[in-house]
């Protein structure tokens, strides 16, 4: 990371009228712990590289789909393969299968016209989420159905971000997430995520999701759907 | 008054004042004698099945899991490789501190600075005053355990939730967690049915599910009230200025972006460079704590919401915090803070095994917490901790980012004894020891009467010898008399032979 891209900027603090050390301050302790005086900026060693071949575990050239698809089965979702002409019928069909009445969306990269033709048909009553507390809608419905921005295949996880199209509550609220993923946003490891975002124009939130929501705090005894969703299906789209 | 988790009277009426007894056990009387509850723990037979099995089953799958995916080399180098770029980080800790609060502040996230516990708190507090805050939710955060922000918060009467299913039950039941990761692994379900019915009203079931769906939908409705939520964070990535924190229920998703506001309290020293770097920390990071490959949510946060965003906390507020860390910081004991909080080292350790987390007296428990607690609280005060083990290593090898505990362990050992803080009589006896190691006639005048005193007591009480046994012409002692006793309850030891090793080489080599 070139340091002149990014130069320190003084003076983006909280106000100062909340309590609490200043900067100034705060920082002395640390660079006297560090044993000199000012920040040495940049570092005079560089950090350590990450080694891509001994931490990767999914080849660049892996098939996305297979992997993926066995992976996410792994941690307990459900995936099924779709193509971009049948998504819209397949997905009424599992609306239906899983009786949801009503969903939530959060979807831009799948034409909407698709998802809405899908709801459309399995009579789906679908809440407007771009009001004043767009979370809050999520809270009585049935089922979240988003797109995902990106997939990773080594670890069967789903990559959601908050932005225009997307908020944050439909992947996580509902007891039921319907993920639609093109297979040109599966990325094989997760190695590979972090060149599709730019570190100065992040979005708010970046949602890594491998698997229903569990815990074993109980006696270790494993149990899903404790707060995010316990059922999660994905429907693959293969020719995109 | 420390309460001990294990007695019934821990469960007694603290009306309206969550968590009251719970943190006494976190925060007992100074100097902190670790005898009381490490015995009463390995007097408790369901504290030990419990934590037994907990730990024995996680430390096998994180063993499992490296060797099945990465094998033995590759996963010795990726913690090599996880604890220097860690060290680098806290070498550097100046630059990227500042270069972490530059790039947060630029995505709008408003960036405190707290000395101490009782400033980090006052920050909070003020946030929470400021938009007149009544609900505030909260996901499991090692650092506010330190500050003891919950009841600060509902001292200014912010009702404060942990959501983190272990932590919930915890808060509820006026406990204390016992372990970094799995905070509940002490108690049952037993235990979890009452609490419910006792403070939720809830029926009573023991069934762990359904005893999960009544906590879900308790804190469902929470969240949806909630004005304000609390965070910690597993990492601060210094190149995009993001908070990383990583949960299995979704209840760190929850808390991040159902209220208005976040504020996420975060040790300086979970610094790292790059977004790179999340590749490295997060693929070690569940296997190390539960053999997963990744935590089911990884959510990375980049300032409040944007104007655009359909939903997201319109305020975000991290406050960093030092609160003793830039003392550990000095270059002799740095590697300490290159610590994730993965709890393998927990899983490792044969004495926490035993005596489970509430005897470590501290909010930080197990190996790291051996060493940790130390310096942040006093050596002084916590005199016992780095001698609660027996220096196997275990925690050294899991350990995901290569601390070498053992090393700092045995430091805190050596200033123990420098500073004179142990006790008289073990001065006297390490004193006569070296004395009588050091002079030629004193060492074979204490071999030969050690000899001549088991021998005797061989004769006395020697067990019959077993069949196939190699020390059968010798025989075993089982009983050990007086102060010594103790090391012959579990086991037995052989006979000693009635001339001693180097009597034998003499008499045998003569002729060399």
């Amino acid at each position: 990371m070139d340091e002149h891209a990014n130069p320190i900027r003084p003076g983006h603090m909280s106000d100062n009228t909340y309590p609490g050390e200043d900067r100034e301050t705060f920082m002395q302790r640390v660079r006297t712990a560090l044993g000199r005086g000012h920040t040495q900026s940049p570092p005079q060693t560089p950090v350590p590289a990450v080694d891509d071949h001994l931490i990767r575990t999914a080849r660049r050239d892996a098939d996305p789909v297979d992997l993926f698809t066995r992976r996410a089965e792994e941690v307990g979702m459900s995936v099924r393969l779709v193509t971009s002409t049948d998504l819209a019928g397949r997905l009424a069909v599992l609306l239906d299968e899983l009786k949801i009445k009503t969903a939530v969306i959060a979807a831009a990269k799948i034409p909407i016209g698709k998802v809405n033709a899908a709801l459309a048909e399995a009579n789906v009553q679908v809440l407007d989420v771009s009001g004043a507390d767009g979370f809050d809608c999520s809270f009585d419905v049935d089922a979240g159905i988003t797109d995902a921005q990106a997939a990773i295949a080594e670890s069967g996880t789903l990559v959601c971000c908050a932005d225009s199209l997307h908020g944050r509550g439909a992947s996580l609220v509902p007891p039921i997430h319907i993920a639609i993923v093109r297979r040109g946003d599966i990325v094989s490891d997760l190695l590979d995520l972090w060149d599709r975002f730019d570190s100065t124009a992040m979005p708010s939130s970046i949602a890594l999701i491998t698997g229903p929501s569990k815990t074993a705090d109980i006696e270790g005894e494993l149990v899903k759907g404790v707060h995010g969703p316990g059922t999660v299906v994905v429907l693959v789209v293969t020719d995109e | 008054m420390p309460v001990d988790s294990n007695s019934s009277s821990a469960t007694a009426a603290h009306v309206g004042h969550h968590g009251a007894t719970g943190h006494d056990i976190l925060f007992p009387p100074l100097p902190y004698d670790i005898h009381r509850r490490a015995d009463s723990a390995t007097a408790d037979p369901q504290l030990q099945t419990f934590v037994n099995k907990a730990t024995l089953s996680k430390d096998q799958i994180r063993k499992k899991t490296f060797l099945e995916i990465f094998g033995q080399p590759s996963y010795d180098a990726m913690r090599e490789l996880a604890g220097s770029i860690k060290q680098h980080a806290l070498d550097h800790l100046d630059h990227y501190l500042e270069q972490f609060v530059a790039n947060a502040a630029a995505a709008g996230t408003q960036v405190h600075f707290a000395a101490d516990a009782e400033q980090a708190n006052a920050i909070c507090l003020e946030i929470a005053r400021r938009h007149q805050c009544r609900l505030c939710v909260k996901s499991k955060s090692m650092v506010t355990e330190e500050t003891l922000l919950v009841p600060a918060l509902q001292g200014i009467g912010c009702e404060t939730i942990e959501t983190d299913l272990g932590e919930f039950i915890v808060q509820l039941d006026h406990d204390a967690p016992s372990h970094i990761v799995t905070p509940m692994i002490h108690k049952d379900r037993t235990a979890v049915a009452r609490a419910f019915q006792r403070e939720l009203r809830a029926r009573y079931t023991e069934n762990p599910a359904e005893l999960t769906m009544i906590a879900r939908q308790y804190l469902r409705e929470k969240y949806r009230r909630a004005d304000l939520g609390i965070s910690g964070g597993n990492f601060l990535v210094a190149e995009s200025g993001s908070v990383v924190i990583c949960t299995n229920e979704g209840n760190g998703r929850f808390c991040t972006s159902a209220p208005k506001v976040h504020v996420a309290f975060v040790g300086i020293e979970k610094l790292i460079p790059r977004l790179d770097d999340l590749s490295i920390f997060l693929k070690m990071l569940a296997r190390s704590a539960t053999g997963q490959p990744l935590t089911v949510y990884t959510h990375v946060m980049t300032g409040p919401k944007r104007d655009a965003d359909i939903d997201g906390p319109r305020e975000m507020h991290i406050i960093l915090i030092d609160n003793g860390r830039t003392e550990v910081l000095r270059e002799e004991t740095r590697e300490m803070l290159r610590c994730i909080r993965c709890g393998a080292c927990l899983n490792a350790c044969p004495v926490y095994r035993k005596i489970g987390g509430h005897a470590y007296g501290a909010v930080y428990s197990g190996p790291i917490g051996a060493i940790l607690t130390p310096m942040f609280k006093g050596l002084g005060n916590f005199k016992d901790l780095p001698n609660a083990s027996s220096l196997c290593g275990a925690c050294y090898e899991a350990c995901p980012v290569k601390i070498n505990i053992p090393h700092f362990l045995i430091k805190l050992r050596s200033e123990i004894v420098g500073g004179r803080m142990n006790n008289l009589s073990d001065r006297l006896l390490m004193r006569t020891w070296a004395l009588m190691l050091r002079n030629v006639l004193t060492y074979r005048l204490g071999g030969w009467t050690q000899k001549i005193a088991f021998r005797a007591i061989a004769r006395l009480r020697g067990a019959a010898a077993k069949q196939g046994d190699p020390y059968a012409e010798r025989g075993w002692i089982d009983m050990l008399p007086g102060p010594v006793r103790g090391w012959t309850r579990q086991r037995d030891m052989p006979t000693p032979p009635a001339r001693s090793f180097r009597h034998w080489w003499d008499q045998t080599h003569k002729d060399r």
